[in-house]
């Protein structure tokens, strides 16, 4: 199964099960060892000093409460006491309007934190590029339009040799060591077609003296276009981590300097494109300049602007409209002054435990990208979080040791397997399999979904749609980032951002 | 709070305004930042999600890159991919001029089921849209339209009369029936006299096709050469004699010179006294030109006084002895009184054919010829040929041929037919009713095997769509103004209504779920007065 032959059968997958290896010291439990540290010296003190059996009594009924509390489930099987921090952090953060943005009081928004456009361009008349320096994540991105293919009939041996030529190309980016690209993001924008292109194209060349119901008609034709057909534009990110661009950058050109990250920057971004030319994708020569990236960014958040659409962008961090996040926390809120539109907006992504646990075919994301009810404005963004081979190994080896373990534990205390930890061990057997024998690379991945609508009515409607999208998908799940969406925002943006490292 | 961001806030609850006007912009800030870059500091603020962990091998099927993004417009809509519903065109004309030369001859093969709207693609994609782009267009006309109230059936049009009245074009009724039918004569001198690979058919290939039709075999390809050479001597004759008359040369001048041949006419080298050497050498006179072409003359008579009379034996002219405007940007000829699978009918489509593209060749810009129902031609000796040498010479002229038929098992495989539909680069594949013609379609166009059970369960109005080698197919699901609706009803004459293009079915393809509202069902209120 690993890896297919190109022939007759379609290629399939199995994405699906949280195989994670158990990480015995993690920050988080760093923090939970402490705090029961200080409980601990807490409890031992005031009851020392006290000498009071009521000290103890109150302290176990406490920590009895908290443990209690800690322990509960909300009726998605989620923390409880998680989910009403969360309540309330939403709530202070919309009484105090802290994921609010407003282009006259902050120069950028504060969740963007601190970035630094740079332009380097090929020759002084070429283009630039937008080279985004991201400094407290540490990266440099940029953005290159591609565009997307595969679609059509096809012969099954066409379309697996497409798939596999997309793996093949993470395995090269991931494992080029000259390459400092820890991430690739690929966004897919579908918007209604406004059918003002075809109206264009038509207006040219129809005839002046047509009779007038033949002239109507031929209008209608773009109403047609606007009422039932979709524009779709996809774009590619390349995150570079800071570290290893000047390590690149001091190896071609002997130092380090901010002209000398950006121009290698710019470099590696033209090598990444020509690797996907290579696996049959076409990218539009040049990237996309600094003023573009704006007005993509301000299309994202206002739709009703087009991503063509350069006035008002003198810079791309004019791209950033006014919003706010809504009281219920179900989406964030952005205004369009010149369309005078309300614009309301909901991130959902797949959690680690909504991937599907059976084998899938190919172009998985193609339900929700394709799919979807007519006039929904949608972003698929698939993240690749790429690790070379040889750490891809030792992860996967850990991960199968991780599942293997559980599996066999249940077993040891007689529990009746769900069989989750089954497949678990399964996904973790593939993988090591792909990157010990076949060579492959290590992805983390990520599927999110930015939706927009005019109105919170149709808002709400619109994420009905996509659960069900996702459902049809095979993911298991579907998380919504209801209380952060402002946050979830910027991942959703062409800045490789929302993965941590490993 | 600014006005842009409360703007932004009051959508929701207008409190955030109020709330926040007691603050000064500065207090806002401050408390903000202070509250932010701690929450920062916490891990709260940003979203950092560790996902889950896998191969580049798994992850290739994570993919978001899916659809073409910026497909090229060429010419008027044709519908929308049913897959991914972006829009698509496909004018053969433009698609042969692009730049990439998306594919290498513009002429278009239609078949499919009956019922399946090949007809409405064809009028609309390939006739009402383009002639509204500046396009010529010339249709056979086969179906008959149901005759109205108190008509006899042989009394109804072609489906394609209400098309031409109402983009005013000209409409070429042939019926046999003596005054009601239009006549075109293969000698007009609108037609090149001869013929050549590079150029026209000709006037000699015309004369031939009738020949061979009225011998009922070949006569080129014949040991015995003699008819042939007769009736070359008398298509000299012919034109020459009516030049002397100041008049043009019509069929019935050839039959006259095959009964009294003219000397002068005898083909072939002439010696240095100017006389035919083969007169000369007394191997060819006036008696044995008779001879040869005797057979033949009283075969042709069948054009003249037989079962094939009024349909080639006098000057063009309309049905109602008018001249034929044949610069009309679209030309209707109405074949629908003519019978199913009859000589006459192949005779008046290759003639017309032809007779058409010799004038088109004079004009310039693009020209569609549709042959609908034109597996007609099939069983007519030298007829294919004809529509063969349209197609492969008709790029000189700038014309696409478009060939309608219903299923590819009606044709010869071995036939000029096939080769026809077999060159053609466009190609509409709609709902396949057999196995076998399934089987044969996904052979000839080197399709996906998997598309077979998918192409008989095809909806209506939806087709596989080949683009050449250079664009993928698709699955094009025609879309129609409530215009084309009105012209595309075929039962116009019963008042009956459209059909809607969409009828509900099970899904064949994975559903785009994009199908949109039904098309107004509409009664025609368009009619011709025929």
């Amino acid at each position: 199964m690993s890896d297919q032959l190109l022939g007759e059968e379609p290629r399939t997958y199995f994405i699906g099960g949280d195989n994670s290896a158990t990480r015995w010291i993690t920050p988080r439990r760093v923090w939970q060892l402490l705090g029961g540290l200080a409980l601990l010296v807490a409890v031992v003190a005031t009851v020392t000093v006290s000498q009071s059996l009521l000290v103890l009594v109150v302290w176990a009924a406490a920590i009895g409460l908290a443990a209690h509390v800690l322990r509960r489930r909300d009726r998605k099987g989620g923390g409880w006491a998680g989910s009403w921090a969360e309540r309330l952090r939403a709530t202070l953060a919309w009484r105090f309007g802290w994921d609010a943005y407003d282009p006259e009081l902050e120069g950028t928004p504060f969740v963007l934190g601190r970035v630094a456009v740079l332009a380097p361009s090929a020759t002084e008349d070429s283009p630039e590029l937008a080279v985004i320096d991201q400094v407290d994540e540490r990266v440099f991105t940029t953005v290159l339009r591609i565009e997307g293919g595969g679609d059509g009939l096809h012969e099954i041996w066409e379309s697996n040799q497409r798939q596999s030529r997309f793996g093949q190309l993470l395995r090269a980016i991931a494992n080029d060591d000259n390459l400092p690209v820890n991430q690739l993001d690929m966004l897919t924008h579908a918007i209604p077609a406004t059918g003002d292109e075809y109206r264009r194209h038509m207006s040219a060349e129809l005839r002046e003296d047509l009779p007038p119901a033949v002239d109507e008609s031929m209008s209608s034709l773009g109403d047609l276009v606007s009422d039932r057909s979709e524009g779709f534009s996809s774009y590619l990110v390349v995150r570079m981590p800071i570290d290893d661009l000047a390590a690149r950058c001091r190896a071609d050109l002997g130092q380090i300097s901010d002209e000398g990250l950006a121009e290698t920057a710019f470099l590696v971004t033209g090598e990444v494109g020509l690797m996907f030319e290579e696996a049959g994708y076409q990218a539009l020569p040049g990237g996309v300049p600094p003023r573009s990236l704006g007005a993509l960014i301000r299309h994202l958040y206002l739709p009703s602007r087009s991503a063509d659409d350069l006035t008002g962008i003198g810079q791309t961090l004019d791209g950033f409209p006014a919003f706010a996040q809504a009281r219920d926390g179900r989406s964030l809120i952005s205004y369009d002054e010149q369309a005078q539109m309300t614009w309301h907006h909901a991130i959902g992504d797949v959690p680690t435990d909504g991937w599907p646990l059976d084998l899938v075919a190919g172009r998985l994301l193609s339900q929700l990208i394709l799919e979807a009810p007519p006039g929904l404005r949608r972003t698929v963004i698939s993240q690749f979080r790429l690790l070379p081979q040889h750490v891809a190994v030792a992860r996967a080896r850990g991960a199968l040791t991780s599942a293997r373990a559980s599996v066999i534990g249940q077993h040891k205390r007689g529990v009746v397997s769900t069989g989750v930890p089954e497949g678990r061990e399964d996904a973790a057997q593939l993988v090591l399999t792909d990157v010990g024998r076949g060579q492959h690379a290590g992805v983390q991945p990520m599927v999110r979904m930015l939706v927009s609508a005019p109105s919170a009515e149709h808002l709400h409607r619109v994420r009905n749609s996509v659960q069900t999208l996702a459902a049809g998908t095979g993911f298991s799940k579907w998380r919504w980032r209801d209380g952060r969406h402002a946050q979830a925002m910027m991942t959703c943006l062409p800045l490789g951002r929302g993965i941590a490292g490993i | 709070m600014s006005q842009r961001a409360r703007s932004a806030g009051s959508e929701v609850e207008e409190g955030i305004t109020a709330d926040e006007a007691v603050l000064t912009h500065r207090q806002v800030m401050r408390s903000r930042r202070r509250v932010r870059r701690w929450l920062r500091r916490v891990g709260w603020d940003a979203i950092r999600d560790t996902p889950i962990f896998t191969s580049s091998r798994q992850a290739e099927c994570l993919d978001a890159a899916l659809v073409s993004t910026e497909p090229p417009l060429l010419g008027a809509l044709a519908g929308l991919d049913d897959i991914t519903g972006l829009p698509v065109t496909g004018d053969p004309h433009r698609m042969y001029r692009h730049e990439r030369r998306l594919i290498g001859s513009p002429n278009v093969c239609v078949f499919g089921g009956v019922d399946m709207a090949k007809s409405t693609t064809v009028k609309n994609q390939y006739v009402i849209r383009p002639w509204a782009l500046g396009t010529r267009c010339a249709v056979f006309d086969r179906k008959v339209q149901r005759a109205g109230a108190g008509q006899a059936e042989e009394d109804g049009v072609g489906e394609y009369a209400t098309v031409a009245a109402a983009l005013e074009g000209e409409w070429l009724r042939f019926d046999r029936r003596p005054g009601r039918g239009a006549c075109i004569n293969i000698l007009d001198p609108a037609i090149t006299v001869t013929g050549s690979e590079n150029t026209l058919v000709g006037q000699d290939e015309l004369l031939l096709m009738v020949a061979q039709e009225a011998t009922g075999g070949p006569l080129i390809d014949s040991a015995d050469y003699a008819p042939h050479y007769a009736l070359r001597c008398a298509h000299r004759t012919a034109l020459r004699r009516a030049a002397k008359e100041g008049r043009v040369a019509i069929l019935p001048d050839v039959v006259e010179a095959l009964y009294r041949p003219d000397p002068a006419d005898i083909p072939g080298p002439v010696d240095d006294a100017g006389r035919k050497i083969v007169s000369e050498l007394g191997l060819v006179d006036e008696r044995t030109l008779v001879r040869w072409g005797l057979g033949l003359a009283m075969n042709l008579d069948r054009f003249i006084t037989g079962d094939l009379s009024g349909l080639i034996d006098g000057e063009t002219r309309n049905a109602d002895g008018g001249p034929i405007n044949l610069d009309n940007r679209l030309l209707v000829i109405d074949t629908s009184a003519l019978s199913e699978g009859s000589p006459a009918l192949g005779l008046v489509m290759a003639i017309m054919s032809s007779f058409i593209m010799a004038r088109w060749a004079r004009m310039p810009g693009d020209k569609i010829l549709v042959l609908e129902e034109a597996y007609n031609a099939e069983n007519l000796v030298g007829v294919p040929a004809i529509f063969r040498a349209i197609a492969k010479r008709g790029r000189g002229v700038g014309a696409a041929v478009v060939t309608v038929l219903h299923h590819l098992s009606d044709i010869d495989p071995e036939s000029d037919l096939w080769s026809l539909i077999r060159e053609c680069e466009l190609v509409h594949i709609f709902r396949q009713d057999k196995a076998d013609d399934a089987e044969q379609a996904i052979r000839l166009y080197n399709l996906p095997v998997w598309l077979r059970e998918s192409m008989m369960t095809l909806d209506r109005g939806v087709c596989i769509f080949i683009r050449g080698s250079k664009l993928p197919r698709i699955l094009l699901r025609h879309q129609r103004t409530e215009f084309e609706t009105i012209l595309n009803n075929t039962e116009a004459g019963m008042g009956a209504r459209a059909e809607p293009l969409h009828a509900p079915g099970p899904p064949c393809l994975p559903a785009s779920g994009r199908e949109g509202p039904e098309l107004n069902v509409l009664r025609t209120s368009l009619s011709h007065d025929s």
